[in-house]
């Protein structure tokens, strides 16, 4: 039955028979588990911290002396942080904790920190997330943190912002990602050149990808001098931990939340619409991607001497809505999340498909990982400055690299470089000129071949592919199965399309400005109606459910 | 809610009005949210899944290891979202849903179909000497305590050789076994038509004639005493598979045709295919289950009784029975298609009314991945199982099951005995032939443990059908498991076992029809009986001659069947209450006589009586539901 999910998602040897609905190792958010015990169990603890964060806030302003006790001393926090990490990998958890209330309780010192109680609720439940399925890579986690705090206070010492400590930092942390991500991968190439070296196997971290390249960010904008080094472990630990955006981004830039670790308000509009963004993403998910990622399966992984043209198509289109509506799904509950725990994070997606360009495509693609690259790759490289072309290129592989450690990753990022390129001196100069249509369906295609890449690691399958696509496939061009998954599906398809289209900009428009005029009660009970449906459906659909695909393991 | 709100200054009406509103939205969302939320713990959470016929998740256990492979979380995620309370209603309308994302073109939807072509191409090497892959770690599940001990070194060297029908090892039988046969025939896919459910067939014509070459191995082996015959039964999308899906499947015809014409040493075919055929406008097949209908068997059955020349009943003479609401097992197959739930149909089943049958049960116990783990006491109850309570296993009213050997001693007499080979279409068969044989063995195809040729003397059988379906008539494990019947539990060497083994298998116990019972011993004694061409009659007649009328002591030395039959029950008179010993006797006599069926004619027809007023009490002290034994849960309703 419907046990093979894309085939990218998991290394063979992580596929295994489970009941049906749990082939999540992880704690996700698309999940029963996650969505009716985990959340409303953080919910309760968070209320309760806030309350208390209130109370201590009243009674620092009546009394001064409550004001600032201490500041923490890094050689404290590290301390406590080698000691828990020690005592973690000695199998002596309970250590671990109470060095972990330390570090905790050590936050509450400074008057700067207005919500002690409700960072301490976030970061215990973070590490709860993360430890889930995979509890000995928190260690890896907190090891970076810890690396990220010393180098990020080594780097912002005064005026002067030392180079070597940001060198050494940036080396540490793309070593880390190196040997976890990319050993097996650089050890398999390196033994195609006739060495012979033991292929690691290493699984990976989830979320690895993620949270370095937070760090990184963090230690940059540090030697910028845009913001100055957390002082508080604590701190720097909620911001990398912090489970809304801990596995399946989005990046996070610690520019964006620095103020807000310390100093947050919640406001009633926050809850209700972080909440309902919650919810769109979860229908984004499991009603949308899931879905489409059978109609999707059926095609991409079958046998490629039957599979027939229009099926092909179907097939790549279908994963083209799955891995948006999957991926943006994600980043809409992470955004909608934060919001709900004060934290106002970027938009990571914005209808990337209405893109006329592929240049405009990456302004609206996963923004925060373009925007990663473009800030602290590309433009330390030298911009458009100087050697332009190599800067781009260089900046695409890494990119391509970034998404999964397998060669036709980097293809796909080199593809879309070169792609890129031809566009600044081609398309761009004469965008006004050109009909819009043709721009539209240029970029869909190139978009569309460029996710034939990313789905099939294996070449001869990827070459088997595209001949299919293009009708050299040994089977006929149209097949009645074919058509019976494009009847079968159609409303999804349209529904997928609809909700591709900057549909729910123009609905989010309206109600902002119908809001202000009357009829406001049709709204709300429109909205309500909206959230309760799409949380009753999605709850219905997660039953059972035996599509479930997790897209991330690869980042 | 202790939340910081933000004080607007210039908190307008438009701005109190849109406050107004988040209010309402949060308040009903939450709403909501709570109710399920705590609707999840507060209703008993499921524990098994009747759709989908398994358990459900069990809550995890803790232990550091597994907590910290990750394992236990795993374990509390799966727990959690597989045992939503009221989940199989859930499911239906989670189904519901999903169905919502399209419709059908022509009125078919296509499940897993894949294949563009249709397919015959089962690789050629269709011998069964290269499955070495499948290790000893199987081989290790699969021998059965007590009952087949050692089945590898049974196969004499010079017999290696010979082909096909060597080389049966019990790692090959294990993976037979283990090999889920649903999957088998699933992967082919699914078409759904309106609200009927055909599963896609891929025969293999080369396949097909090694079945037609280990049949026709049986009937050389058994010679000319036993008539064999072959019946390859079609499923329901040979009937009623609509033009647009005939690419995807083949015909069933030819397949069939050509196993028939491969048929060798004076096997009987039987063609069901013709009778079918000619009432596919009737419910001969389940639209909501891969199975035939218990009409589609009887026209079978009919053309069966046909062919090896015995009286058939005709449908008048039984009692129809009528359960509805039946959604069988491609409701589960086809991943919840809801038009099959919606549509469900009425199970029906026939009771022969004019003839009086016992029927005793050898039910295996299986372990894990269905292997056989050993045998229970045999028992005496009803050939009809109630399942009207849980409905998607209704096929299981025949027996109630797969992973047994039935034996039903019937009230005719005219000298035939009936052994079937059969997969799960051939559990519908055999309550029409009640009236045409004196008594029936069915034994499944999967779970069999003995040496097919000594099971079939030792219990005089004279008639013995292969009923298949054309799926696995053409399936390799078919013919796996038909060729390590032949081979298996026979151990030359060790004869050291002695009658004493079957001892405590004759108690019968915790039936409470002891007078009936004595035939119940019958079969499961094979692997400790020393080889029927050894030296049965030394062991056998002593205990016999102990309880069994003097007029009967003759009968053991005519067949070495018959002296086992009587040797092993003994045991059960003895323990028997002492007014019923005397019908007991009279009925150890039965299968003695059956030997020499002709001269001892008038004496089997008073026999017959005795047993029929003994019976008769048992017949209706054991209703369907206390003796369907629910609690031994059939795993394998193909």
């Amino acid at each position: 039955m419907e046990n093979v999910t894309t085939n990218f998602l998991y290394k063979s040897s992580e596929r295994r028979s489970v009941p049906q609905g749990a082939q999540n190792d992880k704690m996700i958010f698309a999940d029963l588990l996650f969505i009716y015990v985990f959340l409303p169990t953080v919910i309760m603890f968070y209320l309760t911290a806030r309350g208390c964060d209130a109370v201590l806030a009243k009674q620092r302003r009546r009394n001064r002396k409550l004001g600032i006790m201490f500041n923490e001393s890094p050689v404290v926090n590290i301390a406590l942080m080698g000691v828990l990490l020690v005592f973690y990998v000695l199998g002596k958890p309970a250590v671990s904790a109470v060095m972990l209330a330390l570090i905790l309780l050590y936050s509450f010192g400074a008057e700067v920190n207005e919500n002690p109680f409700a960072n301490a609720v976030l970061i215990i439940f973070s590490l709860i997330f993360y430890a889930w399925g995979e509890p000995m890579y928190i260690v890896l986690m907190l090891v970076s943190v810890m690396i990220n705090y010393v180098i990020g206070l080594m780097i912002d010492r005064g005026a002067k912002r030392s180079k070597p400590a940001l060198m050494l930092g940036v080396f540490l942390n793309v070593a880390m990602i190196c040997v976890f991500k990319y050993s097996g991968f650089i050890a398999a190439n390196l033994n195609l050149l006739g060495l012979n070296i033991e292929v690691p196997e290493i699984s990976l971290p989830i979320g690895i990808s993620f949270y370095t390249f937070q760090s990184l960010s963090y230690l940059a904008d540090v030697y910028y001098g845009k913001v100055s080094g957390q002082r508080s472990m604590s701190g720097l630990l909620l911001y990398i931990s912090m489970f809304p955006q801990l596995i399946a981004g989005p990046i996070v830039r610690y520019t964006t939340i620095s103020e807000e670790i310390n100093t947050r308000s919640i406001s009633l509009s926050d809850i209700s619409e972080g909440s309902f963004r919650f919810l769109v993403g979860l229908g984004k998910k499991v009603i949308l991607a899931n879905q489409l990622s059978v109609l999707s399966s059926r095609f991409l992984d079958s046998d490629l001497n039957s599979l027939s043209m229009a099926g092909a198509w179907v097939g790549i289109i279908a994963f083209t809505f799955q891995i948006y509506f999957d991926f943006s799904g994600y980043s809409d509950m992470a955004i909608g999340l934060g919001r709900c725990f004060g934290f106002e994070f970027d938009e990571n997606f914005h209808y990337p498909y209405v893109s006329a360009t592929i240049t405009d495509f990456w302004r609206r693609w996963h923004i925060s990982m373009g925007s990663f690259f473009r800030d602290y790759v590309y433009i330390p490289l030298g911009g458009n400055r100087r050697h332009q072309t190599l800067n781009l290129m260089i900046t695409w592989l890494l990119t391509g690299l970034w998404h999964g450690a397998s060669w036709n990753f980097v293809i796909w990022g080199l593809y879309f470089g070169i792609i890129l390129i031809i566009e600044k001196h081609t398309i761009i100069k004469a965008q006004e000129k050109i009909p819009k249509l043709f721009l539209h369906i240029y970029s869909l295609f190139i978009i569309v071949f460029g996710w034939v890449i990313f789905y099939f690691e294996d070449f001869g399958r990827l070459g088997g592919f595209i001949k299919v696509l293009f009708g050299a496939g040994a089977a006929p061009k149209w097949d009645i199965i074919t058509r019976g998954e494009i009847t079968g599906n159609l409303y999804l398809l349209i529904l997928a399309v609809i909700c591709s289209l900057p549909v729910g900009e123009l609905i989010e428009d309206f109600y902002n400005r119908s809001m202000t005029k009357g009829g406001s009660a049709i709204l709300t009970i429109g909205k309500s109606l909206c959230a309760v449906t799409l949380l009753a459906v999605s709850t219905l659909l997660l039953i059972g459910d035996t599509n479930n695909p997790f897209l991330y393991f690869r980042f | 809610m202790s939340m910081n709100l933000k004080i607007n200054r210039y908190d307008t009406k438009k701005e109190k009005r849109r406050k107004v509103s988040d209010v309402i939205y949060v308040v009903i969302t939450m709403t909501l949210f709570a109710f399920v939320g705590i609707s999840m713990f507060i209703f008993p959470r499921s524990t098994e899944s009747e759709l989908e016929n398994r358990e459900l998740a069990k809550f995890p256990k803790f232990s550091l290891e597994s907590f910290v492979s990750g394992e236990y979380t795993h374990a509390l995620n799966t727990y959690f979202s597989d045992t939503v309370p009221y989940r199989d209603d859930l499911m239906v309308v989670s189904s519901m849903i999903r169905n919502m994302t399209g419709f059908r073109w022509n009125d078919i939807k296509f499940h897993n179909v894949t294949v563009a072509e249709n397919v015959q191409t089962e690789s050629a090497e269709t011998l069964p000497f290269e499955t070495e892959t499948f290790t000893g770690e199987n081989a290790a599940d699969s021998v059965v305590e007590g009952i087949s001990p050692n089945v590898q070194t049974s196969v004499p060297e010079d017999e290696m050789r010979q082909d096909p029908f060597s080389e049966i090892t019990t790692a090959e039988k294990a993976e037979a076994i283990d090999m889920d046969d649903t999957v088998n025939i699933t992967n082919n896919g699914i078409v759904i038509v309106g609200n009927r459910a055909l599963m896609l067939y891929g025969g293999s014509y080369t396949v097909g004639e090694n079945y037609a070459k280990v049949i026709s191995e049986y009937k050389k082996q058994l010679g000319s005493g036993v008539n064999v015959y072959c019946m390859v039964i079609p499923t329901s999308v040979e009937f009623y598979c609509p033009e647009d899906a005939k690419q995807f499947t083949s015909e069933q015809l030819g397949n069939i045709n050509n196993i028939y014409a491969n048929l060798e040493n004076g096997v009987k075919a039987v063609d069901a295919y013709t009778p079918l055929s000619l009432h596919v406008d009737e419910p001969i097949y389940f639209r909501t289950d891969h199975h035939w209908s218990s009409l589609g068997a009887y026209y079978a059955a009919k053309q069966f009784a046909d062919t090896a020349g015995v009286p058939f009943s005709d449908l008048s003479e039984y009692d129809k029975k009528v359960v509805d609401g039946y959604v069988g097992t491609m409701y589960s197959y086809s991943d919840y298609n809801i038009d099959l739930k919606q549509n469900p149909e009425d199970f029906v089943y026939y009771v022969p009314k004019n003839v009086e049958y016992t029927t005793t049960y050898y039910n295996y116990i299986l372990g894990e991945n269905n292997v056989i783990v050993g045998m229970q006491e045999p028992y005496n109850a009803n050939f009809f199982v109630d399942f009207s309570k849980s409905k998607s296993m209704l096929y299981c009213t025949f027996m109630g099951g797969d992973a047994k050997i039935t034996h039903i001693k019937t009230s005719t007499h005219n000298g035939r005995k009936l052994a079937i080979f059969k997969d799960s279409y051939g559990n519908a068969l055999p309550q029409f032939l009640f009236g045409s044989f004196e008594e029936i063995f069915v034994m499944d195809m999967r779970f069999f443990t003995y040496n097919a040729i000594d099971y079939i003397k030792e219990n005089g059988i004279t008639d013995l059908l292969f009923a298949n379906n054309a799926f696995h008539a053409t399936t390799k494990s078919t013919v796996t498991h038909y060729e390590s019947f032949l081979v298996q539990g026979r151990q030359p060497a060790q004869q050291e076992t002695t009658v004493t083994t079957p001892v405590n298998v004759p108690a019968v116990t915790g039936v409470p029809v002891t007078g009936i019972a004595p035939n119940v011993t019958v079969p499961p004694v094979t692997s400790s009986v020393p080889p029927v061409t050894t030296a049965p009659t030394g062991t056998a007649p002593a205990p016999a001659t102990t309880t069994s009328p003097p007029a009967e002591t003759t009968a053991p030395t005519t067949s070495s069947a018959a002296s086992v039959t009587t040797t092993t029950a003994a045991p059960a008179t003895t323990s028997v209450p002492p007014q019923t010993t005397v019908k007991s006797s009279s009925e150890t006599s039965a299968p003695a006589t059956t030997a020499k069926p002709k001269k001892t004619k008038p004496k089997s027809e008073t026999n017959a009586k005795s047993e029929t007023t003994a019976k008769k009490p048992a017949e209706t002290t054991v209703p369907a539901s206390t003796a369907a034994p629910t609690g031994e849960v059939i795993a394998d309703t193909d």
